[in-house]
């Protein structure tokens, strides 16, 4: 297979997700190019986290292809998916609340397909390379919660961290998998704008430090904005637009979708006269 | 990776990381050994009647800390152990009767000068490994399911078990397998104890048994973070399920007969209760309860004595009720008994590990 010029590390291929009658995403093409920030945006149930689930694996499409890294992932599980180095986070935090940060940490280390992973009679004799192992990992974990100030909470419960926290802590976690391509479904849900601009650092150091791709769902469009190099916008599970927020916020077709027919008649209206 | 390496023995550097992993495996290699060692001295020191209770506290603690590890630490609520209790005591029982009466087992191992004790051990691993057959079965259907549904599907397993042996007249159908052979004795069943605690505990320090927590915690994330989580949910329950069959192994040994109906959802029930009532996720709790719930029964009897009302078991449900009541994370809740030992003494012994 030659790639192609334009290929990215995640693409989808006339992507379709039908539950019965309903077509939630439908004939859906994204290409999602190595190192960058793109958003995915919609008014509510355009589909946003179906393709979410459907490129995450926990849905299976109904037709298209998903391509990651080049590599069709239809039919895999999720956790292969994310052993083939794509992990996502939620947007209701899904950490494992009752283990430390650190064990939060180590849950995804132990996934990292760079990782030697060790069988059970090994891991049950606790062999001097399993010790070893075990050492190496939790010093890498305390790197990673260093990198995104988590260090000093370590042996803290992941219940009894502020809420803020806990979303960085669920992004540490995804980076721990070894995946480098995320997925953040509303990563701004529940923060307050101060919070939430820090966030936007967040995602942009990410990006840089462990040069990742990231794909983020939010509502929030100071975020989305500010953030997002590219952005698609769905609608009824169709993709209206993409290209960069500029060209999106201009874009009378997504204008219309989150504000009604008439807005974005009226915002014509605005563009001829300024013509005149 | 060569760096990381040399960063992780300069941290080890007082002692070899061999030095270190064969010191602990050794520590408890001798306290497997001291389970046979002082056998002989417990079983002339004691009554016969306190014995079997000790045999019994033993048993206990081997399907409580067992069950633990299904229940407490992978978070999947399993009540059908006596089932697998069950598939351990007839094979290995089987395995016993078969190869000791058969002449020709029993010349061959007089000829091979073993003693006939020497096919104990094979039929109580064959009990394991018969039981955790058993539990990759159950393991693999139920794994769709979650809470109140897997907890009625083990149930149902644990009595389809039961009616099978029941209606199986090779086992002796309803009135049960009898002469089995008397092979277990405080040596057996303590060095079974330590076995298991040792299994249980290092597979839970380990990332195989981070993979169980993540089970517990969150199922979804955990596969989202790359968790085989199918995997983990069946791993523990045949490993689950391998230690209740040695159980039940030793329980036949012990009491000579087998009968089908020892193995009904009660003693299922009073298994799960041990664990509930140490602590879902602690090892030492299941240990604690066990002990406890066993003395607890026996010592009731003598109450039965004074009154001609059998209070025995509104009692034993009464101080349940009270102490789930006052203690609703159970009597350890997660916390191992360790942990009332100072942290530096604790790393030592988990093996420079953290708090888990």
């Amino acid at each position: 297979m030659t790639v192609a010029a334009d290929s990215g590390v995640l693409e989808a291929r006339n992507l379709t997700m039908q539950f019965g009658g309903l077509k939630a995403v439908s004939e859906l093409n994204l290409v999602i190019p190595s190192r960058a920030i793109f958003g995915l945006i919609g008014p509510n149930g355009a589909g946003k986290t179906t393709v979410f689930n459907m490129l995450t694996g926990v849905y299976r499409p109904t037709s298209g292809e998903i391509h990651l890294h080049n590599f069709v992932t239809n039919g895999l599980k999720p956790y292969q998916i994310t052993r083939r180095g794509l992990a996502r986070t939620f947007q209701n935090v899904r950490l494992f609340k009752n283990l430390t940060v650190e064990q939060n940490i180590l849950v995804s280390l132990d996934q990292n397909p760079a990782k030697r992973s060790f069988g059970l009679i090994a891991s049950l004799l606790r062999t001097a390379a399993v010790l070893n192992s075990e050492a190496e990992k939790k010093a890498e974990a305390l790197e990673i919660l260093k990198v995104f100030r988590l260090d000093d909470r370590a042996m803290e419960q992941a219940r009894n961290l502020p809420y803020g926290d806990q979303r960085r802590l669920e992004i540490a976690r995804a980076i721990a998998t070894g995946a480098r391509i995320l997925l953040l479904d509303e990563p701004a849900a529940g923060l307050n704008a101060h919070e939430t601009a820090a966030l936007m650092e967040t995602i942009r150091f990410i990006r840089d430090k462990f040069e990742a791709t990231i794909v983020l769902i939010e509502h929030d469009m100071k975020l989305v904005m500010g953030v997002c190099e590219r952005i698609a916008v769905l609608d009824y599970g169709v993709k209206i637009a993409e290209g960069t927020p500029q060209e999106i916020q201009k874009n009378p077709r997504v204008v219309e979708a989150y504000l009604g027919k008439a807005a974005s008649e009226s915002q014509k209206g605005g563009d001829s006269s300024d013509e005149h | 990776m060569e760096s990381v390496r040399t960063q992780a023995e300069a941290a080890n550097r007082k002692m070899q990381p061999w030095m270190r992993s064969a010191g602990q495996t050794l520590m408890w290699g001798v306290m497997l050994a001291m389970a046979f060692a002082i056998g002989p001295v417990v079983e002339q020191w004691i009554n016969p009647y306190w014995f079997t209770i000790v045999i019994l506290c033993g048993i206990n603690i081997i399907l409580a800390v067992s069950l633990n590890l299904v229940n407490g630490f992978t978070g999947q609520f399993s009540i059908g152990h006596a089932g697998f209790m069950a598939v351990g005591a007839y094979t290995a029982a089987l395995v016993t009767m078969g190869l000791g009466d058969n002449v020709s087992w029993v010349s061959f191992v007089a000829a091979s000068g073993f003693p006939p004790e020497a096919v104990f051990p094979i039929g109580l691993a064959l009990g394991g490994v018969a039981a955790a057959a058993a539990g990759y079965l159950v393991g693999m259907p139920s794994l769709r399911l979650r809470g109140d549904y897997l907890a009625i599907v083990t149930l149902g397993f644990g009595e389809i078990i039961r009616v099978v042996f029941m209606n199986m007249e090779a086992v002796g159908g309803a009135s049960g397998l009898n002469n089995i052979p008397f092979f277990t004795n405080f040596g057996w069943v303590y060095s079974v104890v330590v076995l298991t605690v040792f299994c249980v505990w290092r597979m839970v320090h380990s990332a195989h048994g981070r993979n169980l927590l993540a089970v517990r915690e969150d199922e979804i994330a955990g596969e989202a973070m790359g968790v085989n989580t199918t995997q983990a949910k069946v791993r523990a329950f045949a490993m689950g399920a391998f230690f209740a069959g040695i159980a039940g192994g030793l329980y036949a040994h012990y009491l000579r007969i087998l009968t089908p109906q020892t193995f009904d959802f009660n003693k299922s029930f009073e298994i799960v209760i041990m664990v509930v009532l140490g602590g879902m996720g602690s090892i030492s709790g299941s240990v604690l309860a066990a002990m406890l719930l066993t003395v607890m029964r026996e010592a009731l009897r003598v109450i039965q004595t004074w009154y001609d009302v059998d209070l025995r078991m509104i009692i034993y449900s009464l101080v349940l009720i009270v102490l789930m009541l006052t203690r609703p994370n159970g009597l350890f809740g997660t916390r191992e008994i360790l942990d009332i030992l100072p942290s530096s003494w604790r790393r030592k012994l988990a093996g420079g590990g953290t708090k888990q």
